[in-house]
């Protein structure tokens, strides 16, 4: 008996997760600049990507990346903060990479130095331009 | 230290990055495992650059809250990766 309580629970949605999904949606809509249409695109398939896979290392590393987004869009971080976080997090992706077995490296690499990069280079500059 | 909206001071911010850098050397001295060294060294300069990056902006005076919030967290993160978690 105990236990279905327990499963009623689990099953419960996460709003505040929806929430910041949304956020960073309408974050990414302001990037109408066609020269970055496929950059978005591919941030935002990694993105997903990244919070659909059962490590937490890249669970946490997309959930990071989108709320420093946000801040940026916002103009409380600039592209010098936003590309010292990236460095940062390059640094532990890198940990993460290394210790993942070779034929998991590959897309390990895309999930998290890659998006990290892709965010700084193409989508932080136009998002940056906006906020002005 | 680097508050946003208050006058940043220096010598105060630069004692504690002081301090708090001879707290990871005493770890790394102190650490008895070998193979954990390198990891609290890197930590170290972690610690140093997240230092060096809040300097520079707060002399600049561009702390803005989310940045503070932000640095604080990871500081706190690597701190307690490297010296809180050896004395619990």
């Amino acid at each position: 008996m105990p236990s279905r309580k327990k499963q009623n629970k689990a099953a419960k949605p996460r709003p505040k997760k929806q929430k910041k999904s949304s956020e960073l949606d309408s974050v990414l809509d302001q990037v109408n600049d066609s020269t970055v249409a496929d950059a978005k695109k591919e941030l935002q398939e990694l993105l997903a990507d990244a919070k659909g896979d059962s490590a937490t290392f890249y669970q946490q590393n997309a959930q990071k990346l989108e709320e420093r987004l946000i801040l940026v869009s916002k103009g409380e971080l600039d592209q010098d903060d936003f590309n010292f976080f990236v460095e940062n997090q390059k640094r532990a992706a890198q940990i993460f990479i290394d210790s993942q077995p070779p034929q998991q490296q590959e897309r390990a690499e895309k999930l998290t130095i890659h998006v990290l990069e892709v965010a700084a280079t193409k989508i932080v500059p136009v998002l940056i331009a906006a906020a002005l | 230290m680097a508050v946003p909206d208050k006058p940043f001071d220096a010598a105060a911010f630069d004692a504690k990055v002081a301090e708090s850098n001879a707290r990871f050397q005493d770890a790394i001295k102190n650490e008895k495992f070998t193979a954990r060294k390198p990891v609290l060294r890197d930590l170290a300069n972690q610690f140093k650059a997240e230092a060096a990056h809040l300097r520079k902006k707060a002399s600049a005076g561009k702390i803005t809250k989310a940045l503070a919030a932000e640095m604080k967290r990871d500081i706190n993160t690597n701190f307690d990766n490297a010296i809180a978690k050896k004395t619990e």
